[in-house]
């Protein structure tokens, strides 16, 4: 293979390990290539439709309607949960669709039409469909440094999930907090610049970030050699086209899906058409070495444990935690508080450390601890989202029907809109629940323990030692999926 | 007086620059975001208080009505829609063939009342609905036409 | 060595299928039909954990101490309304093992869709097959390492 067909056939490689002698190729599952990628945008008509602006306007203008209607739902609408548009749409509809569907195979296709920032965006850009080439509108200050990192978006998501019991069952608490995010990130976007806000305060960006790490879809820039010798650089600076990346990353230089928004920017302001969207293996990745860092492992261990305590809490038969979780008491709410965050930023973490300490060791301690347990962190993410995958199935099965009356009745105000406002609540397909949950975990043990070997390779170059180094991470991800299948299952 | 003309045709010429700049794309995405953010709530309060227009509404909650107190002209049908926003309760004008016998949250349930004599109904709860349920009424006054 | 890995998944695929069978060894308790009061309340049902074993017919009986409640059963469709001060009775026969979760389908307030208990019906087949598959999964993984460890 020649230096060009091998960065074409593995977008976002640097040209540095271009020159690497032939490796015999990796696998996931031990069939499907790492480096497999399908390019979507072959064809000219969806290249044509990426760049056009309306393509990104009208979903977002339509996912704006929507937030407006769960807005005034949440604020005039019942208080009874399965009877608002806020509650039945957010917390079963949207959340379903992200963690079954968006994250795994469309990455963050949601950042791309979320109505949360755009308010802001039209503001700080001063249009909504047209490339205007001047200064953007309020300060654009750039975001701190030391608070360039996913800490900020933990901490606020911890703060969050200590209330999870209140915003997902009354719609004034939804609304309050959804209603919040976008007032602040409003407010940001016409004091820093870009996506600045999206990019290190949602807490919703936090977790869709890491996961999108394992999605099958991603957008690079198709061919290293034309990037390296164009040197104006209008991804990153912008230009009439189109404006510089808003996510603040660089086209160019795009190696991971954590921080593309899908804003689908690049397309319009690359001069050179180089701009792919790729369909890929899941997990790919994971498998990057650069940026790698301990806020993102705490991400890993913060959606790993949320999983564990919201199926515990809301689906478990342990009423004293439900009273908790909805402020009862406030020494039982406190508890709960308590509790939660130790499980997902203490324990988890500790556990996690101890497994790589336990690999350090036995690879000879050859590679900082500190290297050791960050890497390892990345293989929890095939099981944590498949964990969220499952638990997401026993919300869609039960309660999924109650989408069919609700937009009919969103209000529940007695409307009658589709006719569709009398429909009984309906579970479906309950008797599939265990077995679904089930093959959720086990597909993603076994996809994490292929990662985890693989990251092993990587942190320990001799085979030997990696092979020492997995066996803890293999014990622990056991463990892991044990303790959620009986969760789930048992 | 030439330079304040002077001066005022270029600040309108600047303006009428800057419209034009504004395509018509542009002024197709504000009419759409004019509706999302203006025509669709109004629409949609407009639409609220239209169906409610002759009704008035009832919400059942732990424990009261509200509102408990009501008014309506005998012999004229009298329109209610009655919701809970909690748990499920009941609903009976004593004297009157008027009752809902399950209140599920959520879901509204028109009744229409129409009270031959004026004078004072009450109207209860008649599911129970917790620890003060005995205590939640409320005064329907019938007043003479 | 690639050799040694396939065997080593096919020996773990023949591990898994002996499996299947002995998941349902060991002599099964007769059917023995029981009676379970559970007391619905907000926002739990007490108590909250039943089990019983496969083939069992079960009759329940549910009583509601707050406000109306209801019940229903994931993977038997028992569908139930349960008001304050009546007792309701429902039957069904356990023939379909695992955990299932029985739910209130009468809105009872904010924490309605978190009103939740678990039916244990013993053998618990599909967390014993999820666990095999697991250890199978595992054990067949911690082969591969020390093959890998001992060199090719």
């Amino acid at each position: 293979m020649s230096v060009q067909e091998r960065l074409v056939a593995n977008p976002g490689a640097d040209a540095a390990t271009a020159d690497a002698p032939a490796l015999p190729r990796e696998m996931f599952l031990g069939f499907v290539p790492v480096d497999a990628r399908f390019e979507l945008t072959k064809a000219p008509w969806l290249r044509r439709l990426l760049r056009n602006r309306w393509t990104t306007f009208l979903p977002t203008a339509l996912n704006l309607f929507l937030f407006l209607v769960i807005l005034a739902a949440g604020i005039v609408g019942t208080p009874v949960g399965n009877a608002n548009i806020a509650i039945v749409f957010i917390w079963i509809f949207w959340w379903s669709a992200l963690m079954l569907v968006l994250v795994p195979f469309a990455s963050r296709l949601w950042c791309g039409m979320c109505p949360l920032p755009v308010l802001g965006e039209w503001a700080q850009r001063f249009s909504l469909v047209t490339r205007r080439w001047h200064r953007p509108l309020g300060l654009s200050l750039k975001w701190p440094k030391k608070l360039r990192s996913m800490w900020l978006v933990n901490g606020v998501f911890l703060g969050v999930a200590a209330f999870s019991g209140i915003i997902t069952t009354r719609p004034w608490a939804t609304v309050a907090l959804l209603g919040s995010i976008m007032v602040l990130g409003t407010g940001l976007f016409l004091v820093y610049e870009r996506r600045t806000f999206c990019r290190y305060l949602c807490p919703v960006g936090g977790f869709l970030g890491l996961y999108a790490n394992f999605a099958a879809l991603e957008i690079r820039p198709k061919s290293q050699p034309v990037c390296v010798g164009h040197k104006s650089k209008e991804c990153i600076l912008g230009s009439q086209a189109g404006h510089g990346c808003p996510w603040l990353e660089q086209p160019t230089n795009l190696k991971r899906n954590t921080y593309c928004g899908m804003c689908l920017e690049c397309f319009r302001s690359c001069s050179q058409d180089n701009m792919g969207l790729y369909v890929r293996p899941f997990g790919t990745d994971l498998l990057v070495e650069s940026h790698r860092g301990l806020d993102e492992s705490w991400k890993a261990f913060i959606m790993l444990g949320a999983a564990a305590v919201y199926s515990a809490t809301m689906m478990g038969p342990w009423g004293t935690l439900k009273d908790w979780a909805n402020l009862r008491s406030l020494g039982g709410w406190a508890l709960f508080a308590a509790g939660l965050i130790t499980v997902l930023a203490g324990v988890l973490p500790a556990l996690h450390g101890a497994s790589a300490w336990l690999s350090w060791r036995l690879a000879g301690r050859t590679v900082p601890l500190k290297k050791v347990f960050t890497n390892f962190a990345y293989h929890l993410v095939p099981i944590g989202l498949l964990a969220w995958i499952g638990f997401s199935f026993a919300i869609l099965l039960p309660n999924g029907s109650y989408v069919i009356r609700i937009i009919s009745d969103p209000f529940g105000w007695g409307w009658n809109l589709f006719g569709t406002a009398h429909f009984a609540w309906t579970p479906v397909l309950t008797s599939w629940l265990p077995a679904l949950q089930a093959a959720s975990l086990l597909f993603g043990f076994v996809y994490s323990l292929d990662v985890a070997w693989k990251i092993a390779r990587q942190t320990f170059p001799a085979p030997a030692a990696a092979a020492r180094a997995v066996v803890p991470q293999i014990v622990l991800l056991g463990g892991i999926t044990a303790a959620f299948l009986w969760l789930f299952v048992g | 007086m030439r330079t304040f003309m002077n001066a005022f045709s270029k600040w309108g010429r600047q303006r009428l620059f800057q419209l034009r700049a504004i395509g018509t794309g542009e002024l197709v995405a504000l009419a759409v975001v004019a509706m999302v953010l203006v025509v669709g709530p109004a629409s949609v309060f407009a639409y609220g208080r239209w169906m409610d227009r002759h009704v008035a509404v009832v919400h059942a909650r732990q424990w009261q009505y509200a509102p408990n107190v009501l008014h309506a002209t005998a012999g004229v049908p009298f329109r209610t829609r009655l919701v809970s926003d909690d748990v499920v309760h009941g609903f009976k004008v004593i004297g009157l063939d008027a009752q809902v016998t399950q209140l599920i949250p959520g879901k509204s349930m028109e009744l229409t009342v129409t009270a031959p004599k004026p004078g004072t109904y009450l109207y209860m709860c008649t599911t129970y609905c917790g620890l003060k349920h005995a205590m939640m009424f409320g005064k329907l006054i019938v007043t003479a036409p | 060595m690639r050799g040694r890995r396939y065997l080593a998944v096919v020996a773990g695929g023949v591990i898994l299928v002996a499996g299947l069978f002995a998941v349902r060894l060991g002599a099964a308790p007769l059917p023995h039909p029981r009676t379970i009061t559970l007391e619905a309340s907000q926002w739990r049902y007490t108590p909250g954990i039943v089990t019983v074993n496969e083939g069992d017919p079960v009759t329940l009986i549910i009583k509601a101490s707050d406000v109306t409640h209801g019940f229903y059963l994931d993977g038997y469709n028992v569908t139930e309304t349960v008001v304050p001060g009546q007792t309701i009775t429902a039957h069904f026969v356990a023939t379909r093992s695992g955990r299932w979760m029985f739910r209130c389908a009468v809105t009872c307030g904010p924490f309605h869709p978190y009103m939740i208990g678990w039916l244990r019906v013993q053998p618990n087949v599909t967390l014993r097959l999820g666990l095999l598959a697991l250890g199978t999964i595992g054990a067949t993984a911690l082969y591969a390492a020390w093959e890998e460890g001992r060199g090719r």
